[in-house]
Order: C-alpha cells, then sequence, then structure tokens
C-alpha cells in the first residue's frame, strides 16, 4: 500500500466511522427518531440497542490499523439491513444519503485493505 | 438413466454436500427475507448474513484462481484449510503419541522439562521406548561403582600442544552455539547466566559480537562462521586485528571455526537487509541496506594444507584453544585433512562432530533432512581414522546432534567423544515447546523471536533457574549411569559398554 493509498484509506475510515458513530450513539441515546422508525420496523427498543451497539463497534474497527477491513465488512453488514427496512417499510428519506456514503467508504476501505479481509485475506482472525 | 437397487447405508458425500450448501445459499436470502419481510424484521439478520456468505461464496467459486478446491465446492471447502491450519497444535496436544513428535518426542520433551524444573523424575510401570533390535542401550556392570568412588570430570582443551590459555571443563557437556539473531537477548542471557551458575560453558554462535552472551559472566567458546561475523573483513576473510582484540574478553575461552553444520552442511547462507538492524550490523561487522551472504566455506580454507594453516593462523592470532566444527561428509576428504595436518604437525584442540540431525534456525528443508552423516555413523568413522592416523592423542572430540539426555550422551561419549554440545536441550529447558517457528519471528515462548511483546514472557531470572536445574540434573544422571556402568570416570568409556544391535 502505498502512502497516498494509506492516507486515502484513513480519510474513508475517519467519515464512515464517525457518520457510524453519530448513528449508534443516537440509537443507544433513544432519539426520537431511531425510536420511531424501530418501532415502525416492530424492533423497538431490543432491536434499536443491538444495531446500535454492533455501529459503535464497526465506527471503533474502522479506527484502527488491524481490523479496520472486518469494520468496513460490519459497516457494509449494517447498511445493507439499513437499505432492507428503507425499501421494504421505512421508505426513502434524505438519511439515505447518509447510509450510501458509508457504504462508499466501507467499500473503498474494503478493497485497498483486501489482504486483511476476513475469510478473503490470509487470516481469519 | 438406469434404476439401481436401493441399499440403506448412510454414507456422507462430500462432493454433493458442498454442491447442495452452495445452491441452497441462494434459496437460504430467499427464505430469510421473505420471513423478515412478513414476520419480524429481525428475520433480516439472517438475510444480510447470507446476502454476504453468497458473495463471498461466488468469489470462491467463479472469481479467485488460487485454490482449485475453493473453486470446485466453494465455501464448504474452507474448512479443511481452517482444520489444516490449527492441526500441528491438535496433534501435538491431542492427538500424536508420546513417542511420535519429532525432533523430539514428548517423552524427550517431558524428561528435559521434568530436569529443568528440578522435580521428580521418575516413571511407572515400564519403558515407552523400543526394544526391537534398532536402539542402542548401555551395558551396565556386574559391578557397579558408589559414586562416591568416581573421579571428578576434568577436561583440558589446549593441553595437547601446551597452550598457555589452555581450557578446562569440568562438566562433559556445553551450550552449543546459538547467536544472538537467532536467539532473543533475552533467551542468551537466561542461558548464559544459568550456564555461569551451573559452572557450564557456552558457544555463543556465528552471530559476531556475542554483546549479550558478555552481558553475564559465563564462560564462552566465540563461533567463527563462514561469513566471520564480528572478526571479518567485507570479503567475508578473517580480519586479525578483530580477532586478537575479542580474544583478550576475559570470557572468551575458546574459538571454534565453523567449518559446516549439521542441519545444513555445505550450505552458505543469506542475511537479508531487512534484517540487518543498526545492532545486527554494529554486532556482526556489515553494513546496513545491502544483503549480506555467507559462503559455504572459508575463503581461506579451499584445500586441507590451507585450512590447517588457517587453524594456525587463528591458534596464533587469539592464543586460546581453537577447535573446528563440521559434519562429516565424506570420510576420504576427512583423512586427507588429518593427513594435512600430519604433515604440518598442526592440529585444532578440538573437532566438534555436528550430526545431520543437528539443528538450526532456518535451513533449506532438503538439506536438514536428507544430507551429511548422523552422529551415531559419524563418530566411530572419525573416531577410527584419528586412532588409524595415530592423531587421536593430539586432539578432543567433542559431539552433538539431539543430546537432549544423559542415555544419548553416554552413547557418544562411549563412541568416542571426550564432550557433548547440546542446544536444542537447554532451549527446552528454557522452556521451549516445540512450536518449530524458529525462523518466522513467531516464537511463542519468546526464545527465537524478536517481536518485544513474545520475549516479554521470558524472564531471565527465572530461566537461568531451569538451565542450572537441567545442567545439575544431567550431571546427577550421568554420575548414576557411571556408576552403573561400572567407571570411575568418563575417559574409561569405550564401545564395549554398548549394546549396537546388529540383524541376525
Amino acid at each position: 500500500m502505498s502512502r497516498a493509498q494509506l492516507i486515502l484509506c484513513w480519510l474513508f475510515q475517519i467519515t464512515a466511522s464517525a457518520i457510524l458513530a453519530f448513528a449508534g450513539i443516537h440509537k443507544m441515546m433513544s432519539a426520537d427518531i431511531q425510536v420511531e422508525m424501530f418501532t415502525s420496523l416492530g424492533m423497538e427498543p431490543t432491536g434499536r440497542y443491538i444495531i446500535g451497539t454492533l455501529e459503535i463497534i464497526a465506527a471503533f474497527f474502522l479506527l484502527t490499523d488491524a481490523l479496520s477491513a472486518a469494520g468496513a465488512l460490519l459497516g457494509l453488514a449494517i447498511m445493507l439491513g439499513a437499505i432492507i427496512a428503507h425499501s421494504t417499510v421505512l421508505g426513502v428519506s434524505p438519511t439515505m444519503l447518509l447510509l450510501f456514503t458509508v457504504v462508499i467508504c466501507c467499500l473503498i476501505v474494503a478493497y485497498i485493505r483486501r489482504e486483511n479481509l476476513p475469510f478473503v485475506g490470509k487470516i481469519m482472525w | 438413466m438406469g434404476f439401481t437397487k436401493a441399499e440403506s447405508r448412510i454414507s456422507i458425500n462430500l462432493e454433493r454436500l458442498s454442491h447442495v450448501a452452495n445452491s441452497s445459499l441462494y434459496l437460504l436470502i430467499i427464505g430469510f427475507f421473505l420471513l423478515g419481510h412478513f414476520v419480524s424484521f429481525y428475520f433480516h439478520f439472517g438475510t444480510v448474513a447470507f446476502t454476504f456468505l453468497t458473495i463471498l461464496n461466488i468469489y470462491y467459486l467463479y472469481i479467485q484462481k488460487d485454490h482449485a478446491l475453493l473453486s470446485n465446492f466453494g465455501f464448504l471447502a474452507q474448512l479443511r484449510y481452517i482444520l489444516e491450519s490449527v492441526g500441528p497444535e491438535f496433534r501435538q496436544y491431542l492427538y500424536m503419541s508420546d513417542t511420535e513428535e519429532k525432533p523430539f518426542n514428548r517423552m524427550e520433551r517431558a524428561e528435559v522439562y521434568r530436569k529443568s524444573k528440578d522435580v521428580d523424575s521418575s516413571s511407572a510401570f515400564g519403558s515407552l521406548s523400543n526394544f526391537g533390535n534398532e536402539e542402542i542401550k548401555l551395558r551396565h556392570s556386574m559391578y557397579p561403582l558408589q559414586k562416591s568412588e568416581q573421579l571428578p570430570f576434568k577436561l583440558t582443551f589446549g593441553e595437547e600442544r601446551g597452550c598457555e590459555n589452555a581450557f578446562t571443563i569440568n562438566r562433559p557437556f556445553m551450550i552449543s552455539g546459538m547467536s544472538y539473531g537467532a536467539l532473543s537477548d533475552r533467551a542468551v542471557r537466561a542461558l548464559a547466566r544459568g550456564a555461569q551458575k551451573a559452572g557450564i560453558a557456552m558457544n555463543t554462535g556465528e552471530g559476531g559480537f556475542p554483546k549479550h552472551h558478555l552481558m553475564e559472566s559465563c564462560e564462552l567458546i566465540f563461533q567463527m562462521g563462514t561469513a566471520k561475523f564480528g572478526v571479518r573483513n567485507n570479503d567475508s576473510s578473517l580480519n586479525d586485528e578483530k580477532l586478537k582484540k575479542l580474544s583478550q574478553h576475559e570470557q572468551i575461552k575458546m574459538i571454534e571455526i565453523k567449518l559446516s553444520q549439521g542441519a545444513k552442511p555445505g550450505k552458505g547462507g543469506l542475511l537479508p537487509k531487512e534484517k540487518i538492524t543498526e545492532e545486527i550490523a554494529e554486532l556482526r561487522g556489515v553494513s546496513m541496506g545491502e544483503d549480506i551472504l555467507s559462503p559455504p566455506f572459508h575463503v581461506e580454507c579451499t584445500t586441507p594444507e590451507k585450512t590447517v594453516q588457517f587453524i594456525k593462523r587463528v591458534q596464533d592470532v587469539s592464543e586460546l584453544p581453537t577447535g573446528i566444527k563440521l559434519c562429516l561428509g565424506r570420510p576420504d576428504e576427512f583423512e586427507s585433512l588429518i593427513r594435512a595436518m600430519k604433515k604440518q604437525n598442526i592440529f585444532p584442540d578440538y573437532i566438534s562432530i555436528d550430526g545431520a540431525e543437528g539443528g538450526t534456525g532456518a535451513a533449506p528443508k532438503s538439506f536438514m533432512d536428507d544430507i551429511g552423516v548422523p552422529i551415531y555413523r559419524a563418530l566411530p568413522e572419525i573416531q577410527r581414522i584419528l586412532v588409524s592416523e595415530g592423531v587421536r592423542d593430539k586432539l578432543k572430540l567433542v559431539a552433538a546432534g539431539k543430546m537432549i539426555d544423559a542415555g544419548r550422551q553416554f552413547v557418544a561419549l562411549s563412541l568416542g567423544a571426550d564432550a557433548i554440545y547440546s542446544a536444542r536441550g537447554f532451549m527446552l529447558a528454557i522452556g521451549c515447546l516445540q512450536s518449530l517457528q524458529c525462523n518466522n519471528n513467531t516464537c511463542p515462548v519468546g526464545i527465537t523471536t524478536h517481536d518485544p511483546h513474545l520475549k516479554a514472557g521470558l524472564d531471565i531470572e527465572q530461566k537461568s533457574q531451569r538451565t542450572y536445574n537441567y545442567a545439575v540434573n544431567l550431571w546427577h544422571d550421568h554420575e548414576e549411569i557411571l556408576a552403573a556402568l561400572g567407571k570411575r570416570s568418563h575417559y574409561e568409556l569405550d564401545e564395549n559398554n554398548l549394546f549396537i544391535p546388529k540383524y541376525f
């Protein structure tokens, strides 16, 4: 990985991490909009806490060197769930812009750090 | 399609299982999606997980080309790689029998561990060794001696030629060459401190100036490899000045010229520039930023005559007892070397014979497995040549090669050796688990690694006590066995003490 790639990668990591952390913390703090969303999904409050925890974990992983690839993968998984939620139950909303930002950032991070991806790279753990 | 008679046997067809698994992934996504949509959104956890697994599986099946197994069978084939990767641990912990592992089986290692921890080492019920006409055994005497009747062990290197700085050892075993570089600094210091406590000598290995060995106050034998690290010119020739300066260290008692090594006889080495830190460059006397080649032979030693002259040169410059270390290859070459010594009346103070089974930090597998003569075959051969040339009393013989217990050491001593070198025995004593990772910088017990996290676990004081215990208990075994053989000293051992099975 070249130095330029590394810096670029960290920019995307930080962006994705910030959005995920923001969303995760809001879920854990029972923000009105989140409670509303999870009520319509029928996952209030357990599901909200699970997803919030996962988002915070992904945000944390994205800020490390060794686990950022795994963090990107986890971020993508959460976002896939969010896309399903928006397309089947919640409907289109402006928050989806943030959602796709995370998807793009995570895809780029996972690509740049593909050597470290679990199950694809060389080591599993 | 013809119908065959139905059978009620059940067997698992892994190929079909993997095909079923691969195609059912798609159905699982659809199933979970529907459940998530109509029953509970929680089912979408399954949708997401199986979507990822499917993408991964598509990558395995259609994109990657590295592994045929993954291309043909998909994600279930990963089980093979996962299980294979933990195989060594499982075999060592659970499945391999006590006498099965190589190079040292669990029984042999456990004996070293017991000695080093100073715990009772009696065993019950019966021996786990083979008695099938293939192992060498010791012959005891009908008239054993009391231990009090034994003479103290004393072996003086350099006495034959009246060397001023002749070096006497009081135990028949020494720690063989392990350099700083191959070993971590903490491992070196633990061994050196233990050697000092136990009063045994330690070889420095060919790692250049033995800075870490010298931090403890044990007696050292400086080993000079073919690259002559620490005492070299840039073309791998000997720098007399540096050798002279090094020899003046109080602790350095002997010099050993390594002609070849049992684990990789006839092979040089390459120190890649990535491994050359500032410290290594300084200790070894090499420049940073370029690969350093160890030639397969000493540039001075191209003929028997020149080899003998080189030995003389080292003896003169260092003013210390000087030995050579080699693994026996062709006996006729060894014979001509001895003849050249006789002709010039110059002899090394000792010859250390490394068996082909000797250890190494890293060597090509074919060299480890297939080149060189094993110690039990090499020793009698060398003894025969030395005796028939009439020069056996001009030098000492030291034997090395898996000499981790007193039994093996006694066989070597009976075959003609005067003393024993062991490296891996002492590594086991300071906690080596034989995880076979010496060349990966990942040694889990911090012995052959420079990873600060891994070597942090190696406590120098505690492990030096283990070294000491091992040496003391090894000596205890020596005394007991010697008494059982009815001998008063190690000098009285000869081939008649051995039961060497021959096919009848």
